[in-house]
């Protein structure tokens, strides 16, 4: 279920099948490195909206949690963790973080549920290699999420 | 000369012309505006066109999963949507085209995935099951059959449509 009116009203009716939220984790910056963090929040994005496509029956793809580069990681830590508890309050089960951004793998055994992929710039491939790879890296993020699931 | 010979006063002559021209004038402004704003109900609905998907001689008594794209207008947006069908022979021959959208929640099914369930679709969400023709298994959550694409068969080429539901059951 995507972030809006129509499909939360129908969130909050279905609310004992729905227990996943995604959130992608989006860096900014404005210097020299610009290009590379828009290609990271690019494919995150692009990743996200193809795993809500999907599984929309289970899962809520939250708006990104983005942060300027030059934020301390602590601080960013800090914000995560009020977003990650007003969720699991609200009734999420699940919580999977997905970015591009290496510098979350620095956190990845205290952040549960953290999915970093590299980015692949995607605008360089035509449109039936572009779908396919999507397909075949979103595929196997989804077999952590249902994995999750059945266990 | 009388004003009396006249069927028409001065004043009428003044109210009449002063009246056409106006009206005349706020048509002039207000039907354009009118046909803008309603242009997205007087085109062509598309989405109703048939789309090429594979060769019948390809088509076996296996369900293929065959993605295609949908050029797609929502009033004003315009976007194309990847749409996926699960294409097979049935034993009478006839074409089956299936859409993979769960009737429960509307998550993505799949073929033959579930090796406890084997030969049918399987919802990875909630373990909604379906037969191999689309029926909804009772006792798992999908209200209803999946759906079934609209199908034309032309020179050997598969066409699909609109997905019609085939209701609860």
């Amino acid at each position: 279920m995507k972030w809006r009116a129509k499909d939360i009203e129908r969130f909050l009716e279905e609310k004992q099948y729905v227990d996943t939220i995604i959130v992608p984790l989006i860096p900014l910056n404005w210097d020299e490195g610009m290009l590379a963090t828009v290609r990271e929040g690019e494919y995150v994005q692009i990743l996200g909206d193809e795993i809500e496509r999907q599984l929309k029956g289970r899962v809520v793809l939250n708006p990104a949690f983005t942060y300027f580069k030059e934020e301390a990681l602590e601080e960013r830590m800090k914000r995560l963790e009020t977003w990650k508890n007003g969720m699991i309050n609200g009734g999420g089960k699940f919580v999977y973080f997905v970015t591009s951004d290496v510098d979350w793998k620095a956190y990845e055994s205290q952040l549960e549920h953290l999915i970093w992929l590299p980015a692949v710039p995607l605008e360089h491939m035509d449109e039936r290699h572009r779908n396919d790879f999507v397909a075949e890296t979103v595929g196997s993020v989804m077999k952590t999420i249902t994995g999750q699931w059945i266990s | 000369m009388s004003n009396k010979e006249h069927d028409v006063s001065r004043r009428q002559f003044l109210n009449y012309t002063l009246m056409g021209v106006g009206g005349f004038m706020a048509a002039t402004m207000v039907a354009p505006m009118a046909r803008f704003a309603i242009d997205p109900l007087l085109q062509k609905k598309e989405g109703t066109e048939m789309i090429y998907v594979m060769d019948v001689k390809d088509i076996t008594t296996e369900p293929q999963n065959k993605k295609f794209t949908v050029k797609k207008v929502d009033g004003w947006h315009k976007f194309d949507e990847q749409n996926i069908a699960y294409i097979f022979k049935k034993k009478n021959g006839d074409i089956l085209a299936l859409s993979p959208t769960c009737t429960h929640l509307g998550c993505t099914v799949a073929w033959n995935d579930d090796p406890a369930h084997p030969n049918q679709f399987h919802c990875p969400c909630h373990g909604g099951r379906y037969t191999k023709t689309g029926i909804n298994i009772p006792g798992t959550p999908p209200p209803a059959p999946l759906g079934v694409y609209k199908t034309q068969v032309k020179d050997g080429k598969l066409y699909l449509g609109e997905v019609q539901s085939r209701g609860g059951a």
